[in-house]
């Protein structure tokens, strides 16, 4: 029996959606678009700094997430739908990123546009943030990664570890190095 | 006893950070409890909290609803391969596929007992049509049931490099009353070798780059070999026969491009529409350089044009053009019709930027290719336009840096 896709309630439902889309469905795989489609263009755009190529990969990430979508259950456990297509996400960035000889949201990084901070915070906030992630970029490629994952693309650790490959430990263990660095540059901070 | 205190430290650090992110604690509140990482802790609250505050850009609802629409546009279907829900479909799948496997290696088996070990061995040398032929794709079945996804792989390369071989073999004899067999079997086992290749890129995109490079070579070999003898029998064999080995070349460039390119083949493929004439002397290419070709070959930037609803590109060749020419883009062939020395093609339903290659029908040798951006401007390997003016960057950076590493290099 086919779903009701405009019945669907995609918080609560999402499980038999997802297995819908397996099934082939792709008004059911359509409603998976809408609900992380912001989240995969956010985490692409920021280590892309393009919004146009952030777009096409994002693209290209629902694409693989379609073909792929069969061996969900069957190969990823452990894994939910999120931390799933992050996945395919990341891999496809690293491969572009490799096909295109650059390093890893570096640039990205630090050439945010002025538009990309929240304009009622924009004034106070912009130097602050360009400080950051000057520092940032200091850091190495992993830890770059981590610090995005975790605070731009709004990550917890272990999605973080399941999405690179790292242990939860690993993740945690860079995390603190990198921010123990940042403090570094950053100099003291007052509370 | 210091990468302890470290690891506990990260800890505390990583829970105050989910704490606060997730509302459960206030930043105050971590700093009573942990003093002595006020510092490491103010460091993560304020590159936390400032971090959080940059916004993408946003995208509006109707361009959000246009990405939707070409993407449903794009995705196969695959209704066919997933049907009928069940909770324990795939673990039933899994035990369909060993049995299917354990039925094979009992037929094996029962073979070698009936006829001897010597029955499965000499079936190694089996050509399509002989008793033993089966017996021989068995073995292959078996050898692919026992082996993981990279193992798999290199299998897959090496059986369809079986087919190749089991091709001369025919060739030699004169004898190819079963090459629907033979390029039925180097078709389905270089499908099955893109799919596994996509899978394990899906999954580790490093392995896959250390893998692609040996599959490409050797599938390179093996379409030197098919052209050449497409070229031999080329003046004796039918024309349903050079068909056929067409198709099998058609197969081999299209799986290297779906390798090369990690692109899935979403959909059918798009037969060109020229008819090849087999007799037609292919272009000559002086060399397999993309870009000396294009400076050649093409004499100025192709036009874009929509016609009844289709997008049309026009290429302008230095010279008359005789012979059937095709686009691909993204693994995806496309009809391109031919009047002297301009070629349009149909490029209906290509992604809004890409690369494009046109080849020739008979041989699949490359006779032109570019980067395109059919919402924006042009990008040109070796050339840079900006702002409609041309200009020559040879050797830039810009020139389209490995643009033309899709396989194609001295396929010849």
């Amino acid at each position: 029996m086919k779903i009701r896709m405009q019945d669907a309630d995609l918080s609560n439902d999402e499980p038999r959606i997802i297995q819908k889309a397996i099934e082939g469905e792709k008004q059911a795989f359509g409603l998976l678009y809408e609900k992380y489609f912001n989240a995969i263009l956010r985490y692409l755009f920021f280590k892309l700094s393009s919004l146009e190529e952030a777009e096409d990969m994002t693209e290209n990430v629902f694409i693989k997430a379609w073909e792929s979508l069969p061996s969900f259950n069957q190969f990823e456990k452990g894994l939910n739908f999120r931390a799933w297509i992050y996945r395919i996400a990341h891999n496809t960035l690293v491969d572009f990123h490799r096909a295109h000889k650059k390093d890893l949201s570096i640039d990205a990084i630090g050439e945010l546009p002025a538009s990309t901070i929240k304009p009622e915070k924009a004034n106070e906030q912009r130097e602050t943030v360009i400080e950051i992630t000057r520092a940032i970029r200091q850091l190495d490629e992993i830890s770059i990664q981590i610090i995005m994952n975790r605070f731009i693309a709004g990550m917890d650790h272990k999605e973080t570890a399941l999405i690179m490959g790292l242990s939860e430990g690993n993740v945690r263990l860079i995390q603190f190095r990198a921010l123990k660095k940042l403090k570094e540059i950053l100099g003291e901070i007052n509370d | 006893m210091k990468s302890m205190i470290e690891k506990k430290k990260a800890k505390i650090i990583n829970e105050c950070l989910d704490a606060v992110i997730q509302d459960r604690h206030s930043e105050e509140e971590c700093l009573r409890l942990f003093p002595e990482l006020k510092q490491d802790l103010l460091v993560a609250f304020t590159v936390s909290r400032y971090l959080h505050n940059i916004q993408a850009p946003q995208i509006t609802p109707q361009r959000m609803s246009q990405m939707k629409d070409h993407l449903m546009f794009k995705l196969a279907d695959r209704g066919n391969s997933v049907t009928n829900f069940s909770p324990f479909r795939y673990r039933w799948q899994n035990i369909k596929r060993r049995f299917a496997m354990t039925w094979v290696i009992i037929v094996s088996t029962i073979i070698s007992l009936i006829s001897g070990a010597g029955v499965v061995y000499a079936s190694n040398t089996a050509l399509p049509g002989d008793m033993l032929f089966p017996v021989k794709t068995w073995v292959e079945d078996v050898q692919l049931s026992l082996s993981p996804d990279v193992v798999d792989l290199k299998l897959y390369e090496e059986f369809t490099g079986h087919r190749v071989k089991e091709l001369v073999a025919l060739a030699d004899m004169g004898k190819f009353d079963n090459i629907d067999e033979l390029v039925g079997g180097y078709q389905n086992r270089a499908e099955l070798l893109a799919r596994l290749m996509a899978k394990i890129e899906a999954k580790n995109p490093d392995e896959a780059a250390k893998l692609r490079n040996e599959l490409e070579t050797k599938l390179q070999e093996q379409a030197r070999i098919i052209e050449g003898i497409i070229e031999n029998i080329s003046e004796t064999a039918d024309l349903p026969l050079q068909d056929r080995l067409r198709e099998m070349l058609q197969t081999n460039t299209q799986t290297r491009l779906r390798i090369q390119d990690k692109v899935m083949v979403l959909g059918p493929v798009v037969e060109p529409v020229e008819t090849p004439d087999v007799n037609e002397t292919p272009e000559v290419l002086p060399t397999d350089d993309a870009q000396y070709q294009n400076q050649n070959r093409v004499r100025n930037n192709p036009v874009e044009y929509l016609e009844d609803g289709a997008l049309k590109f026009q290429f302008r060749f230095s010279q008359v053009i005789e012979t059937g020419v095709y686009a691909e883009v993204a693994g995806m062939n496309y009809p391109c019709s031919i009047d002297g020395a301009v070629v349009t093609c149909d490029l209906t339903g290509v992604p809004g930027v890409g690369k494009l290659n046109l080849y020739h029908l008979n041989s699949n040798l490359l006779l032109y290719s570019c980067d395109y951006d059919h919402n924006y401007e042009y990008l040109w390997e070796g050339t840079k336009e900006s702002g409609g003016t041309e200009n020559q960057e040879q050797g830039s950076p810009d020139s389209g840096e490995g643009s033309h590493d899709n396989g194609q290099n001295g396929k010849k």
